[in-house]
């Protein structure tokens, strides 16, 4: 054959030329070839050594999901025991202190150790099989991230089981949060727990970018990637701006309560600086939690409406936009500190400006959902859900980016019913709306359909009963974060139907729950392709096999698999015939812009590498905390072995490999 | 059509050598380049001309330099600038490679294809929506001047 990316200009009007060792060849993929071939060279070992050197992006992404849905849980069980003391005037069914650990680890749960995870999740199951790699650019950086991920998670909820959680708030506002203030350990777990996760999240933030700029199958030119994969680009390149600020501020913090130092000190430094490092990450991760969602509904609602997505590229732009944006808003959750009036007035506007992305999103959604053939299926009552979920969040959070508006709502229950009509409206509701939708894919089962429809009206009655008259609450003056209120506020039907909203969302939750517990054993089994999707992972088994595609797809649009219905040109992708890469663990490594094929890329293999890293930076946290440094050098000594087998050079196979993936 | 009937796919971008790289980059960053530029600018310098508190700086008086109103005019028009170089950059783009894949600009808008002609129309609307922004900001400096007297 004729190599496959031999003498193309680049965008840059330069000659991509083929740079691999050998030129792969090209097959037609059989039931007999190379699928059993790749599945011996892609099979992780069995055993506990095996599942803890696997580096497969499907494993890592499940895993994922599952620990973010525990800390869902946890989460949840949190705001419930809030609500139950919220229930009534007076209530004393929770201490002080205990209320004040149960809402900082009720936020800390949800918006770190949830809602990111759970889309980082999602996305590493499904960007291989969405862009037709074999796997992510760097697979043992998948499994630091989410081991690390998984080692923070325990080390921030090490202290709350023994009553020393962080007991703050999420936002952990200094002076509180000072030694002074607050002389407990609490405090110093959360500083490091956050600057442990900080690494997780930056390490898979990056990894998502290099996939998305080197992985894609050929043919698959920027203008043709999934919705999905723009949402968590973009998400992923937020993060690797705004996570340094938080890991910075919380650094400080740590140095400030243990080595007297004065960045954030109120007579010698700045607490306004806490709040400006703290936003400046906290807004853009709001979007960051987000946008992978709005990306799972845009490639999965088409679906269900029979139709392409309205508008796929103003939809792409409007997600970068609003990433650009977020970055510009953080000052608006300081409007009521005393800042000067003029200098908020551009933050203002900034948050007033960024409905217009998201409005464009709103209105592809509404088209395509109008302009289709709508099938009520439960994936799809959660995403068109989320359309109105999304709407009624955003209206609270203009009316919130307005100064005057601010200064008379801000610590209020009305902002916190704004922040939970964004953060469970567009990433809880599309969550379980892209569970159902995947599942198949994940499981090679179909979550069942009728439960699936109690799961969805429980949950969103529950929902908007729980969280509207939240507004309410927070027009008749109710403060956020209050542990108890007095009767004859006039707060206390409003609290109990409140609280009870709750529990029946909860009780929606759980109905999701025992529906992924039941199809697992008895669900019915999945085709390939069970909702009759567009994009690449619906064109594998499911589950999908080990090494994804037998053959590396070669594509000519946006939706391979409905191209013959669509018949929007002539040529057509090749799903079945394509590269063979099967001398080792190899995918294909594109051009970042056009997605033409340039180089085999050398994929590394299992390894214990990333775990024992993560265990080592695990230690090197938990004996600062104690100050016991003998145990944070050893803690480092492990990290620097660990390295050391992650980067001891090797050889795959007979080529001499021009690039190697060493993550 | 089968797949083996199917003819042998075109390069995706076969306008690619009609916009340079460098010049798609400038169209897709000007616009939200030069508006966290005059976000920034004008967040510092308005806050430095109302010192303390919403007092304008010149009425304390307090010490320290006073042309501040001079760089808010100029960093406000050099970001406008900015967005409007990104879209007609962005504009000069879209009519080079506007014809590299068939159907118009409603095509592209609906199915986005041609990656030349999507990044350029993408510079182009990103640097109408951040030129607007930035714009409203312009506005709302240069009429509503607080703590500075831009005639002194």
């Amino acid at each position: 054959m004729s190599r496959p990316g031999a003498t193309r200009p680049d965008q840059a009007g330069k000659e991509a030329t083929w740079e691999g060792a050998r030129d792969p060849r090209i097959v037609d993929a059989t039931a007999e070839f190379p699928g059993p071939r790749l599945k011996r060279i892609w099979e992780t070992k069995p055993g506990l050594l095996g599942w803890f050197a696997t580096v497969d992006h499907k494993e890592i992404g499940k895993r994922y999901i599952v620990t973010a849905f525990l800390m869902l849980i946890a989460g949840g069980l949190e705001a419930l025991a809030i609500r139950l003391q919220l229930s009534r005037a007076d209530q004393h069914l929770l201490t002080p202190e205990q209320y004040n650990q149960l809402f900082t680890m009720h936020g800390v749960t949800m918006i770190f150790l949830y809602a990111s995870p759970v889309l980082s999740g999602f996305s590493n199951f499904l960007w291989p099989l969405l862009l037709g790699s074999r796997d992510m650019a760097f697979p043992r950086l998948n499994a630091l991230s989410y081991w690390i991920y998984l080692a923070a998670g325990v080390f921030l909820y090490a202290g709350f089981v023994v009553g020393l959680g962080p007991d703050d708030g999420w936002f952990n506002y200094v002076p509180y949060a000072s030694k002074t203030f607050n002389p407990g350990v609490n405090i110093d777990i959360y500083a490091l727990g956050l600057i442990l996760l900080g690494i997780s999240t930056t390490v898979g933030s990056a990894n998502f970018v290099v996939s998305f700029l080197r992985t894609r199958a050929p043919g698959m030119s920027i203008n043709r990637v999934p919705i999905l994969t723009w949402g968590t680009l973009t998400a992923s390149a937020a993060n690797l701006l705004a996570v340094p600020s938080v890991s910075l501020a919380f650094f400080l913090l740590w140095m400030d309560r243990q080595f007297d130092t004065h960045f954030f000190d109120a007579s010698q430094g700045q607490p306004l600086l806490w709040q400006h490092l703290f936003w400046m990450f906290g807004h853009p991760w709001v979007y960051a939690i987000v946008l992978p969602a709005m990306g799972m509904v845009s490639d999965a609602l088409p679906t269900f409406c029979r139709r392409p997505l309205v508008g796929y590229t103003p939809v792409a732009l409007s997600t970068v936009a609003t990433m650009a944006l977020g970055f510009g808003v953080w000052v608006h959750h300081m409007f009521a500190t005393g800042l000067p009036t003029v200098a908020l007035s551009f933050f203002s506007g900034a948050s007033l400006i960024i409905t217009i992305p998201s409005a464009v999103a709103v209105f592809a959604w509404t088209a395509t959902i109008w302009t289709g053939r709508p099938v009520i299926r439960t994936p799809f009552l959660f995403f068109a859900s989320m359309i109105v979920l999304f709407v009624i969040g955003g209206v609270s959070g203009v009316m919130t980016g307005s100064v005057p508006v601010d200064w008379q709502l801000t610590d209020t229950y009305f902002v916190v019913a704004h922040i939970h009509y964004v953060l469970i409206g567009i990433n809880v509701f599309p969550v379980i709306g892209a569970a159902y939708y995947w599942f198949p894919k994940f499981t090679g089962r179909m979550l069942n359909e009728k439960l699936g429809q109690w799961n969805f009206w429980t949950m969103f009655v529950g929902f908007n009963l729980g969280f509207f008259p939240m507004h309410l609450l927070g027009l008749l003056g109710m403060p956020r974060r209050i542990y108890a209120y007095s009767a004859g506020m006039g707060w206390e039907t409003t609290n109990l139907i409140v609280t009870l909203g709750a529990f029946l969302f909860a009780f929606g939750v759980l109905l999701f729950l025992i529906n992924v517990a039941w199809s697992l054993r008895r669900g019915p089994a999945a085709a390939n392709d069970p909702w009759g999707g567009a994009t690449l992972e619906w064109a594998v088994a499911s589950p999908p096999p080990v090494y994804n595609f037998a053959v590396i797809p070669q594509v000519v649009s946006r939706h391979p698999l409905w191209e013959d219905s669509l018949a929007e040109g002539e040529a057509r992708s090749s799903l079945t015939r394509g590269l063979l890469l099967d001398r080792g663990r190899e995918t294909i490594g594109t051009t970042p812009l056009d997605g033409q094929p340039n180089l085999i890329l050398e994929m590394p293999g299992d390894s214990l590498s990333p775990v024992i890293l993560a265990a080592g930076l695990s230690l090197v946290f938990a004996a600062a905390l104690g100050h016991a440094w003998w145990l944070t050098g050893l803690g480092v000594l492990i990290c620097v072995a660990a390295l050391i087998t992650w980067f001891w050079p090797r050889r795959v196979h007979g080529d001499v490999p021009r690039e190697s993936a060493h993550g | 059509m089968t797949q083996a009937e199917s003819p042998a796919p075109d390069h995706p971008a076969p306008h690619r050598n009609r916009a340079r790289f460098r010049w798609l980059l400038l169209s897709l960053a000007a616009g939200p380049t030069g508006w966290i530029c005059q976000l920034v600018v004008n967040y510092g310098l308005s806050s430095y001309a109302c010192y303390p508190g919403d007092t304008p700086r010149r009425q304390v008086p307090l010490p320290g330099w006073t042309g501040e109103h001079l760089l808010l005019v100029a960093v406000n028009l050099i970001a406008l600038a900015l967005a409007v170089a990104g879209l007609l950059v962005g504009l000069v783009l879209w009519r080079k490679a506007q014809a590299e894949k068939p159907g118009g600009a409603e095509q592209l808008l609906e199915v986005g294809e041609g990656p030349t002609r999507f990044l350029a129309s993408c510079g182009m609307m990103a640097s109408a929506a951040f030129g607007a922004a930035i714009l409203f900001n312009t506005v709302s400096t240069l009429a509503a001047p607080v703590c500075w007297d831009l005639t002194h």
